[in-house]
């Protein structure tokens, strides 16, 4: 029963077989606990560091909602972003986790638990963050001229990427006397990578979804990214769907509303267990279409 | 044990060393691998259970027949007389009781509820497990372990430098 199952020699925990240890013990410390166990010893930190441990540890994590907000106390504008804590615990526990005062800071994409940030400073940038470890790594990607669109795991390599929309058009001088030229469309970063981005052309609605970036409009569901699309001239509403393990666009039809066409609304999707489910609101009413 | 009224299906559970162990089907089946041989028919009137002595299994079963969702002789639940508080209350008492055991015993009693797949056991005897590494320092944990430091100082270092909020 105490065969070593990947450790060799030692066993991680003498007196119980690794598997056990790993995925009924490790799994379940709390994020802090885990981080520390660490600099434990080298093979717990070697097995608390592989993708399919804190995919599986991440799971068992209770959900947290996001928020971001500002604070203009001080008569400057800041922004903090706010971890709600367990959403069961009786009074709701905000969790400041972040010192971003200084910066203009919004989330932008999240998935499996990281969140994309974007910074409006000078030289802006984004970076990654893990909320529940407290880690925040920058990207080397130039921000100014792109706009992320979407952040998700690409299932057949299991690499996690951001699916771009680069707004320029022109050539611009890059700082080493180089020319860019850039096409405009949708690039797609990989995570941990060196690579330049890889452009993937460019769907006409792009422009719109960005339009609507900022209202959240991005649900990651079955293996699709989807955005809600305005209203076309010739006919219904779409929904624009991008396939994440052939990194293509394609089109759905959105469900047909039920109310007065003449009544402004506002439309989006939303993931409801994984049922992607729409909703439409204007001031007298809201609607929800699953 | 043998003499239990007529409509309760009996299961016999077998250990390694021999003994075996008469129980309740309901009981069982707090274990889901268990319960899948029984629902697949797996399971005649004797399931012998590998890797878990009888000392540990009688525990098991212990643990079982506390935590089977008691149903009176009508079949009327029981929390129409109990308050269902009270129950829990006394059911987080007696886990409390059936935890206290040395180290060897929890760990094969981990190892029983992982393979016997029962998760209330399994959260209740890993939880002790989980606080020693949770709330003790890493020397601590290193002796609970009986490992030495493997890294060198400035390993340790980097790590503290790439945790650091855990290490605040």
């Amino acid at each position: 029963m105490a065969d070593a199952t990947s450790a060799g020699a030692t066993p991680l925990l003498p007196g119980l077989p690794d598997d056990i240890v790993i995925w009924e013990i490790l799994v379940r410390l709390p994020p802090k606990a885990l981080l520390r166990s660490r600099a434990v010893h080298p093979s717990w930190r070697r097995i608390t560091s592989t993708r399919d441990f804190l995919l599986t540890h991440h799971a068992r994590q209770p959900t947290l909602l996001v928020a971001s907000g500002h604070d203009d106390g001080s008569g400057e504008y800041y922004r903090d972003i706010i971890v709600f804590g367990h959403p069961a615990a009786a009074d709701a526990q905000l969790e400041h986790f972040t010192q971003l005062d200084e910066r203009d800071c919004s989330v932008v994409a999240s998935c499996d638990g990281l969140l994309l940030l974007s910074y409006e400073t000078e030289g802006a940038c984004f970076s990654i963050c893990n909320p529940a470890t407290h880690q925040c790594a920058p990207l080397p990607v130039p921000c100014d001229l792109m706009m992320p669109l979407g952040m998700y795991r690409h299932h057949p390599t299991g690499e996690y990427r951001i699916l771009m929309y680069d707004k320029n058009e022109e050539e611009i001088e890059g700082e080493n006397e180089e020319i860019y030229v850039r096409d405009g469309g949708c690039c797609i970063f990989e995570l941990g990578s060196v690579q330049p981005s890889r452009n993937i052309g460019y769907p006409p609605e792009a422009e719109q979804v960005l339009s609507r970036c900022g209202h959240g409009a991005v649900v990651l569901l079955r293996g699709n990214m989807h955005w809600y699309l305005e209203q076309r001239e010739n006919g219904g509403d779409m929904v624009l769907v991008f396939d994440i393990a052939t990194e293509s666009f394609r089109h759905m039809q959105a469900p047909v509303l039920q109310v007065a066409p003449d009544c402004p609304l506002y439309n989006d999707l939303f993931d409801m267990d994984g049922t992607l489910g729409m909703f439409s609101c204007n001031d007298d009413a809201a609607i929800v279409d699953i | 044990m043998a003499t239990r009224e007529a409509g309760k299906k009996m299961i016999m559970l077998k250990s390694p060393d021999g003994m075996e162990f008469e129980v309740e089907e309901a009981v069982a089946m707090e274990s889901q691998t268990i319960r899948k041989m029984i629902e697949d028919d797996c399971a005649d009137t004797a399931i012998l259970i590998p890797n878990i002595n009888s000392k540990i299994l009688s525990r098991v079963i212990e643990y079982c027949n506390k935590h089977v969702p008691t149903t009176g002789a009508t079949g009327a639940a029981a929390s129409d007389t109990v308050a269902p508080a009270a129950l829990a209350e006394d059911l987080k008492i007696w886990d409390a009781e059936f935890i206290k055991v040395n180290r060897a015993t929890r760990f094969d009693l981990i190892q029983a509820a992982s393979y016997l797949n029962i998760k209330g056991l399994l959260d209740l005897t890993s939880q002790t497990t989980i606080d020693t590494i949770s709330d003790n320092s890493l020397e601590e944990i290193r002796s609970f372990l009986s490992t030495k430091n493997d890294y060198l100082p400035e390993e340790e270092q980097t790590i503290r430098r790439e945790n650091q909020w855990a290490f605040q």
